[in-house]
């Protein structure tokens, strides 16, 4: 449990830090850090998911 | 696009510039805070901050320059002392005050070392936006040279695509 919510914690600090120093505008940052959000926690979970899959 | 924060300024002088920067990496958000961006100030720095805390409540280790090691050991802990350097003060405090030492036994310790490293990063990331801010760097107009060079490639290309083609076909007519 503790590693799915440093997980979300992480992807969602890295996506709105990463969004957030690219750009000045704001609608920019939540459109970025929304898509940086879904592709991170997502994309972690499935190769999570495999590697425990091929780990047995 | 319009600029999110109507009270941000920028800084008269490349010194200032400097001070914005260095500023910005001994205290998370400080930078911003300079130049009056307050939104990006409380955002950017208490996700540092918050992440710095999280890693050593999460008995995460804060590397440090050791003597005495092998090659890659070496390397892997001199990148990971200079990714925990990035947090600025909160990284000498702590270190001040005995903590991010890291239990191994502890089960979160790699999670915390990650989120360690974490801070240290985004605080990087964090100093040079606020320095590109410091200096007037627009974004925009950024972005907007690099979609008009990428066209312009585009563009080239096809030409010379185009040319080799009629090339190509003249060569068969004959």
């Amino acid at each position: 449990m503790i590693h799915f919510l440093c997980l979300f914690y992480l992807s969602l600090a890295i996506s709105i830090v990463v969004s957030a120093t690219g750009t000045n505008d704001r609608v920019k940052i939540v459109k970025n850090a929304s898509k940086y959000f879904a592709a991170l926690f997502l994309g972690s979970i499935v190769v999570g998911w495999m590697m425990f899959i091929v780990g047995g | 696009m319009s600029d999110w924060e109507a009270s941000a300024s920028v800084v008269s002088s490349k010194g200032k510039a400097l001070g914005v920067l260095i500023v910005a990496w001994l205290i998370p958000g400080a930078g911003h805070l300079w130049l009056g961006r307050r939104k990006k100030a409380l955002l950017l720095g208490s996700i540092t901050i918050l992440t710095f805390i999280l890693g050593i409540l999460m008995d995460g280790k804060l590397y440090q320059f050791e003597a005495g090691q092998s090659g890659s050991e070496s390397l892997i802990n001199s990148l990971a002392t200079l990714a925990g350097l990035g947090s600025g003060l909160l990284y000498f405090i702590s270190l001040l005050f005995g903590l991010g030492k890291g239990v191994i036994a502890e089960p979160t310790f790699e999670i915390g070392i990650a989120f360690l490293l974490s801070a240290g990063l985004f605080n990087i990331l964090t100093a040079i936006d606020a320095y590109r801010c410091s200096i007037g760097y627009d974004y925009d107009a950024a972005e907007e040279a690099r979609r008009l060079a990428k066209q312009q490639k585009q563009q080239k290309k096809q030409k010379k695509r185009r040319g080799q083609e009629k090339s190509s076909a003249g060569g068969s007519s004959k």
